[in-house]
């Protein structure tokens, strides 16, 4: 169940101020696209607007052909916060995404299921926990457990590993890269918004480069590295550093020129 | 009063860490000079009952308290988990009996203070039994009207706080409303609705359900207007109806500061509830208080404002229990 993702022209502004400007991307399904650029360069927006909860200004979002008319269980979110409600339990959260998911089922079902995805991230344990329980790397992989719990044919990320240390970090690509690379999870259509140029090889297909005021397209990339990829082995790969370079380039002249505007103002 | 105090007391340290004194796990790692208060007033409290005072008979229901203050507070230091707790403990068992003898000295033994207006805490004692029966009747009665006040006011300004803090067009269309009634004394109602209503028992259900109202509905929609946003987006990626949304997410969200509303009415709805039986009850506590200081009774007077303290304290610790218990999510 491979979802096509098309976003034309897409234009969208916040209280007058222009957010995002004429935005084209295509993935196909399968893709992993990362939406990599500075902050407010909109990336965290054009995600919103996929997930159905922004309406755009202009252009149009297609999920499979159909138009994104508002938020839909066809896409699993994972914020940054706030993914997880604080007062259910680990288990609890995961039983309340499949419940809407999967209305007709029974609830002993939903908790065994539950209990199983909680087992792919490695927290078995953590079922009768608090999200407050838990350390800030084991909540996000909860999240993301719920996120593929659900089996939606689009996966959207927004920055969920921004908050962690870099080993904590390190540990949850490698776990949604697992998740991701089993033959259910290889179908899904991923968009992964994030500012880190490594995090972004190492994970996409694809990595959309964004530049801001307003935010568009400064760059596409196909990250034709090979599978599996392994953060010690990319170090030494010339295709990697060359890259890890282009795009260095592309995020560092936005920041000149956002330097030039400052200055003649 | 007395003995739930030392609860009182004693449950907040007993949540306190415990690895704090050196000796910390020991039962017996207070040093002497941090039980010796408790002790050495008890002694001093017993030895002023056995020396005859100008009242009649020896104090027994005095030693019985007192003793039966030590017992609870041995207890407690038993149960304790930390030696801060078990301090705290000792502390207000000292205190009590400083309190307790201090009276004793100044009403049976000195006669410092007037016999009329202050009894000596022998006759309260016996006295507070002997009332005992009246005394729950008219707390059943006032529960009854505090409840049915209460609970009306929490069953209809629930919802409707979330309904309208859910709203933002209604929340703004409603706030100024809000903000002029919800700030009128609910006290003032009190002779209005007296003579608006045909018995006074509906005129304090509705007087007390006015003063809870507000509180719970003012707190409810600022609950929900500061629901995180996104907790609103975990919600609505998951595509929940509006009923499921109010009920799953932002009631939760909102409970810590509708318990904060609902604890505020509470107190509103007390302390309306006897302001209200002052006026013109014939049944109730703060109407026994009123009644017997017609008659300068003022012994009975002492032992109604006893018994609602302690009635004020119990509610207050089970609503904290609730609180604790509805709120548990909170690190």
């Amino acid at each position: 169940m491979t979802k096509r993702v098309e976003i034309e022209n897409l234009s969208f502004a916040y209280r007058g101020n222009p957010v995002l400007r004429s935005v084209n991307i295509t993935a196909e399904g399968g893709d992993f696209v990362c939406l990599l650029g500075p902050s407010g360069c909109g990336k965290s927006t054009l995600l919103r607007l996929i997930a159905g909860l922004e309406r755009p200004d202009a252009g149009s979002i297609r999920i499979g052909g159909a138009a994104v008319a508002g938020p839909g269980l066809d896409r699993g979110v994972v914020f940054q916060d706030y993914s997880l409600f604080p007062w259910l339990t680990a288990g609890e959260n995961l039983v309340f995404a499949l419940e809407q998911a999967f209305p007709g089922r029974r609830r002993r079902d939903h908790v065994e299921d539950a209990r199983a995805q909680l087992g792919r991230v490695h927290l078995e344990g953590a079922f009768d926990k608090l999200p407050s329980q838990l350390s800030g790397g084991m909540r996000q992989r909860v999240a993301i457990a719920r996120a593929f719990a659900t089996d939606p044919p689009l996966l959207l990320m927004d920055e969920p590993f921004g908050a962690l240390d870099a080993v904590t970090r390190a540990h949850l690509q490698e776990h949604l890269l697992a998740l991701w690379q089993t033959p259910s999870g290889a179908a899904k259509t991923v968009f992964f918004v994030t500012h880190d140029v490594d995090e972004a090889i190492l994970l996409a297909s694809t990595v959309v480069v964004l530049g801001a005021n307003p935010g568009r397209i400064r760059g596409v990339f196909d990250i034709d590295v090979e599978r599996p990829r392994s953060r010690q082995s990319l170090q030494s790969n010339p295709r990697y550093l060359a890259l890890r370079a282009a795009m260095v380039d592309l995020l560092y002249e936005r920041s000149d020129d956002a330097g030039d505007a400052g200055t003649l103002q | 009063m007395s003995s739930t105090e030392i609860r009182a007391g004693g449950a907040h340290p007993g949540t306190q860490p415990a690895a704090l004194g050196p000796a910390r796990g020991a039962p017996a790692g207070l040093h002497w000079s941090q039980t010796l208060p408790a002790g050495a007033i008890l002694a001093g409290l017993l030895l002023a009952t056995a020396w005859p005072g100008s009242e009649e008979g020896f104090p027994l229901y005095l030693v019985l308290f007192a003793v039966g203050v030590g017992v609870v507070a041995l207890a407690r230091w038993r149960l304790a988990g930390s030696d801060v707790a078990r301090q705290s403990v000792c502390d207000v068992a000292a205190i009590l009996y400083t309190i307790l003898l201090a009276w004793q000295l100044a009403t049976a033994h000195f006669a410092v203070l007037d016999p009329m207006l202050f009894p000596p805490p022998e006759l309260t004692l016996r006295l507070f039994v002997k009332e005992l029966p009246d005394l729950l009747d008219c707390l059943r009665s006032s529960l009854i009207l505090l409840v049915s006040g209460f609970g009306a006011a929490l069953a209809l300004s629930l919802p409707l706080g979330l309904y309208v803090g859910w709203h933002s067009r209604l929340h703004h269309a409603v706030s100024p409303f809000t903000k002029i009634l919800g700030t009128i004394p609910p006290v003032v109602f009190i002779p209005y609705i007296v003579h608006l209503l045909p018995s006074f028992r509906s005129a304090s259900i509705v007087v007390i359900f006015i003063g809870a109202f507000w509180p719970i509905f003012i707190n409810t929609v600022a609950g929900v207007f500061n629901v995180p946003k996104g907790l609103i987006d975990s919600g609505r990626v998951l595509n929940l109806s509006t009923r499921k949304m109010l009920l799953r997410v932002v009631l939760p969200a909102a409970l810590p500061s509708i318990c904060t509303g609902a604890s505020l009415a509470l107190c509103f709805s007390f302390l309306l509830l006897t302001a209200a039986e002052v006026i013109g009850a014939n049944s109730g506590i703060g109407w026994y208080v009123h009644y017997f200081s017609d008659f300068a009774d003022y012994h009975r007077v002492v032992v109604g404002i006893i018994f609602i303290g302690i009635v004020v304290v119990a509610i207050t610790l089970a609503t904290e229990r609730l609180e604790r218990h509805l709120l548990r999510w909170r690190s």
